[in-house]
């Protein structure tokens, strides 16, 4: 079974498009904020596989605190360099990544926590700042899909749920205006559509580490602690 | 004006005016109408206008401020704009309904990121200005469906049609007639010059 628009990212304003001429208010610019708004919520409630990413980036560091990127939801590792371009204090450790920078000897000399940081407030601050000899840091985070702005990027696939979701939540917002079968109707959409691409995205990220999966399952079996 | 009994003199209030006034606030009693009825607008109401840019009509470095006519408000969404925005006519800016609503979108991310991404606008009908908050607009473009239709700037009655279809205008003529003539034919003549609605007091009178 062939997916469609998994990485065709569309804007969220498109899915604003389609809602408004469902709802016959294209004639009217008022409640294009409103539905933006709803479209971004949508696409955070939806939150199938597609919806997060593993990122990297180089924030910079002033007075103490870096502040995290759009749509930082977990750390995976820190790297900092000083002027000469030599690696120190790595606290935080995911072997992959603190050695792409080709410091071989990172992970295992200079991962003391004796300049360790948290995240705070959308922000990463270090306990002790006089110490640190560099104004810039390379992160590698698990991130939501989301833009330069943090607007989620939705892909063709999220359009019609997405819209539906408008389509609900504006006749919820002006219900004098329709009636409930209506409301029900664009609800039930948008519930179907959800579980869809939910299920839609498991079933990729199970396709996708199907091989790892079963290259490990492999070696399990044919090892030779199962013939003890 | 409705105690003529159905003559109409020169003091009669029926002067052009008057009329134009009747008229055109039952062209916009039937364009509601027929938005209810159809949820559209007939292309033959709406009105261009590229409001002028005055110097001295600016009070802040946020916003432009442009002189609009009035505009007929549809229903609870629609308040008769049907388009602002650049002069090509290719992007339409955000409308924001009241001042305490732009205040209040101050306070959502998303709002402000709009409202940085996107020219938004503000008709203050108060005043009668159109706010666009970006100093940078100067030449705008409206379409809308004005009130007084022969108010709007660029109007002249030697070369434009009163902006109205067919249908409407057979619906006008009804409501105008039952509204206004025959309400003013109803009523007795008023043969006394004494300030007084006793019209009725008069035909009481006489009967007995």
């Amino acid at each position: 079974m062939i997916e469609v628009g998994k990485y065709s990212i569309v804007s969220l304003q498109e899915a604003v498009e389609s809602a408004k001429e469902m709802l016959r208010i294209q004639d009217t610019t008022e409640f294009d904020g409103f539905l933006l708004r709803k479209a971004d919520e949508a696409m955070r409630h939806i939150g199938d596989a597609t919806t997060y990413a593993k990122r990297a980036c180089t924030v910079d560091i002033v007075d103490g605190r870096a502040r995290l990127p759009m749509g930082f939801i977990r750390l995976l590792g820190a790297r900092m360099s000083d002027s000469n371009g030599n690696c120190f204090d790595q606290p935080y450790l995911d072997l992959a990544f603190l050695t792409d920078c080709g410091c071989e000897n990172v992970a295992s000399t200079n991962n003391g926590f004796n300049n360790s940081f948290e995240i705070q407030e959308g922000y990463i601050v270090f306990h002790v700042p006089s110490d640190l000899e560099t104004d810039k840091m390379r992160i590698a985070y698990i991130s939501r899909t989301v833009d330069e702005d943090g607007l989620m990027l939705m892909s063709e696939r999220h359009e019609r749920g997405i819209e539906a979701y408008l389509c609900y939540q504006f006749t919820v917002s002006f219900f004098e205006n329709y009636p409930v079968n209506i409301r029900q109707e664009y609800q039930r959409t948008w519930k179907n559509q959800k579980q869809h691409l939910k299920g839609m995205s498991q079933r990729e990220r199970f396709e996708e580490n199907k091989r790892q999966i079963g290259a490990l399952l492999n070696a399990w079996i044919t090892s030779d602690r199962n013939d003890r | 004006m409705a105690d003529e009994g159905g003559i109409f003199t020169d003091e009669s209030r029926y002067d052009v005016g008057t009329m134009l006034t009747v008229l055109n606030a039952a062209r916009a009693f039937a364009i509601t109408e027929m938005y209810r009825k159809n949820t559209r607008v007939h292309p033959n109401f709406i009105q261009r206008v590229y409001p002028e840019y005055k110097k001295n009509l600016q009070q802040d470095d946020c916003y432009t401020l442009f002189e609009i006519p009035r505009t007929v408000e549809i229903n609870d969404k629609m308040d008769g704009l049907m388009y602002v925005g650049s002069i090509k006519g290719d992007e339409a800016f955000w409308k924001v309904r009241t001042r305490m609503q732009l205040s209040s979108r101050r306070n959502h991310r998303i709002h402000k990121l709009a409202q940085k991404k996107h020219i938004h606008f503000l008709y203050d009908t108060t005043r009668g200005y159109l706010e666009i908050y970006d100093p940078k607009v100067k030449y705008p473009l409206v379409e809308g469906i004005f009130e007084d239709p022969t108010s709007v700037p660029q109007f002249s009655f030697d070369h434009d049609e009163y902006p109205i279809t067919n249908d409407a205008m057979k619906r006008i003529e009804d409501l105008v007639r039952r509204g206004t003539i025959v309400d003013s034919m109803r009523m007795p003549i008023n043969k006394i010059s004494n300030s007084q609605e006793d019209s009725n007091i008069q035909r009481d009178v006489q009967t007995k």
